[in-house]
């Protein structure tokens, strides 16, 4: 009985499927390079990569965390930047009206062109690569807040206004929870976005971090080392990404999405 | 699910007078809580045009009276419902609740709608224990009185349960719970059972049967319902759209408590033959 239920929670935990994917990727990587024989300076080879890890190994690290720290970074700035917006335009009609073209024109501007200005304007260190993070995950962020927090029933807002209670009893008891679902999956795009942020600005100007590490490798013609970048970068962003859905888990456990099936 | 056998049966209680004693003082002792409500017209400015919801309408309910609402859909009957509640501003008219003129919100009142309104994020008692936060009251003092409701809507095993795990009757008992909490001495439902399948309908019917069994609160339900009406009102009327008008209004003398089996008697059969042939004529003229 115990084993059955220790088997169903390996099967229903990600792992039962994330286990094979990435070896059979793996596999397949292999079987281009070493059978296919696809030259090494398009793909190495793991065995070549995994090299490369083992002799640069301080210097990623070293890379990735100032990286991180821009991603970091640019979460928080998107973060205090599109909560509080949301709010101005949820709770004010005449600032929303005056918003709605910024963010339509705005999403039309492709913020990866905006970087090189961001350089011009705040010089080479962390910071402009933060902005840059920070700018590309705004407008997901903010949309998603904002979609939450106005969707919101009306007739749940009437029931509130016969409850008598004060406008930030309102926010905080009914619409933030009714939001929380939203608010999560705008704080997810974030991340995600930040990571790509962050390696444009590495790409644009940067003399640190794992994007600045990948465009030496690749101007070196080191792909194995280009290799080893890409694969910390997709780590790291898939660690951030599952510590923002830990939180989800625990802030919004009581949402159908968060419902695994047991039987 | 719940199994019958948890459900306060009409039946038992109205053969055990104590315990019916105590949801008298569950509920409440009575107010003047009556409606009057004058001359009110309500328009709405549409891209379409003007639409009248409602004119010239009059009604007076006494304090205590259970009235049901019937007509067809989009008649004006959650406008009257929210305009009485202080919701919705009237266009001309007046209304006036417990002899006061209603021209905002007020606090003395439960509202269940159609939907029932949970918030997903909070347990059964919690989600009727919201109603006590928001109103700044102490929640400490009133979570017997949480369960007290739990227990009389048969829903005690569950009160620890999030939304989600729940059925959609036991979902609108939870918000009837979470009208009934404050004790206000008015109960507006605007079609609380709409969404429910038909025999959920009758047992939760039942279950509000019960709890404003003498309770004395002022009660204004609409349904589309004609027999559920019947079977819990004092009073029904009946609306009809364009123009907006309340074409019955029927006093329903049947003695209470009311019992499931009374719903074939020819009592009962005759009330609901009065309205029904009135909306069908209305059909068909
Ligand atoms: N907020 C509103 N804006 C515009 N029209 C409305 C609004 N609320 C109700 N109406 C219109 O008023 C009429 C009556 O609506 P309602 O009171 O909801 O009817 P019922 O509850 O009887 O179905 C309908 O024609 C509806 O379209
Ligand atoms: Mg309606």
């Amino acid at each position: 009985m115990s084993a059955r239920i220790g088997l169903r929670a390996i099967y229903d935990s990600g792992w039962f499927t994330m286990v094979p994917a990435t070896v059979g990727v793996i596999a397949l990587w292999y079987f281009t390079t070493n059978v296919l024989k696809v030259p090494s300076y398009l793909i190495p080879g793991p065995a070549s990569v995994i090299t490369s890890f083992r002799e640069n190994w301080p210097s990623l690290a070293q890379e990735s965390i100032a990286t991180l720290r821009e991603i970091i970074g640019g979460f928080i700035i998107s973060v205090a930047t599109a909560v509080p917006l949301a709010l101005l335009i949820i709770y004010s009609p005449t600032f929303e009206r005056f918003m709605n073209p910024l963010i339509v024109v705005s999403q039309a501007v492709p913020k990866v062109a905006v970087a090189p200005l961001f350089l011009v304007w705040f010089g080479f260190g962390e910071f402009p690569k933060m902005l840059i993070a920070a700018l590309i995950a705004f407008f997901p962020m903010l949309i998603s807040v904002t979609v939450g927090l106005k969707g919101l029933d009306p007739d749940m807002l009437d029931l509130a206004r016969s409850m008598g209670a004060p406008g930030y009893r309102v926010f905080w008891k009914v619409r933030l929870p009714c939001a929380l679902p939203n608010v999560f999956a705008g704080f997810k795009l974030a991340i995600t976005f930040s990571v790509i942020g962050a390696v444009v600005g590495e790409f644009v100007g940067g003399d640190h971090g794992i994007g600045y590490l990948i465009q030496l490798a690749s101007g070196a013609q080191r792909s194995d080392l280009l290799f080893a970048g890409l694969i910390v970068l997709s780590v790291m962003g898939l660690a951030l990404f599952y510590l923002v859905e830990a939180f989800e888990r625990k802030f919004v456990f009581w949402h159908h999405s968060q419902i695994t099936p047991t039987a | 699910m719940v199994q019958p056998s948890e459900r306060p049966q009409i039946a038992a209680v109205s053969a055990a007078p104590v315990e019916r004693n105590s949801v008298v003082q569950l509920l409440g002792s009575p107010g003047s809580h009556a409606i009057t409500v004058k001359g009110l017209s309500k328009r709405f400015q549409t891209k379409a045009g003007l639409v009248t919801a409602l004119s010239d309408l009059n009604l007076a309910v006494d304090s205590g009276q259970f009235l049901s609402v019937v007509g067809p859909s989009g008649c004006g009957k959650s406008t009257l419902l929210k305009i009485v509640a202080g919701l919705v501003p009237p266009s001309s008219g007046t209304v006036e609740v417990g002899g006061k003129a209603v021209v905002k919100p007020y606090t003395d009142v439960g509202i269940v709608f159609q939907r029932d309104l949970l918030l997903e994020s909070r347990t059964a008692i919690e989600n009727i224990l919201l109603q006590i936060e928001m109103r700044g009251l102490p929640v400490k003092q009133y979570v017997d009185k949480a369960k007290d409701l739990l227990e009389k809507v048969g829903l005690t095993d569950f009160s620890g349960k999030y939304p989600r795990e729940l059925s959609g009757g036991m979902r609108q008992r939870v918000s009837i719970c979470r009208a009934l909490i404050h004790d206000p001495p008015l109960l507006l439902m605007d079609e609380p059972f709409g969404a429910l399948d038909a025999l959920t309908r009758d047992e939760i019917a039942l279950d509000l049967a019960w709890l404003c069994e003498r309770s004395r609160k002022t009660v204004m339900f609409i349904t589309h319902s004609i027999s559920e009406a019947v079977f819990l009102s004092d009073r029904v009327i009946v609306m009809t759209a364009r123009p907006a008008a309340i074409v019955k209004d029927m006093i329903v003398d049947i003695a209470r408590p009311r019992s499931i089996e009374q719903r074939d008697s020819a009592e009962f059969e005759q009330h609901l033959h009065q309205i029904r042939e009135l909306l069908f004529q209305k059909r068909n003229s």
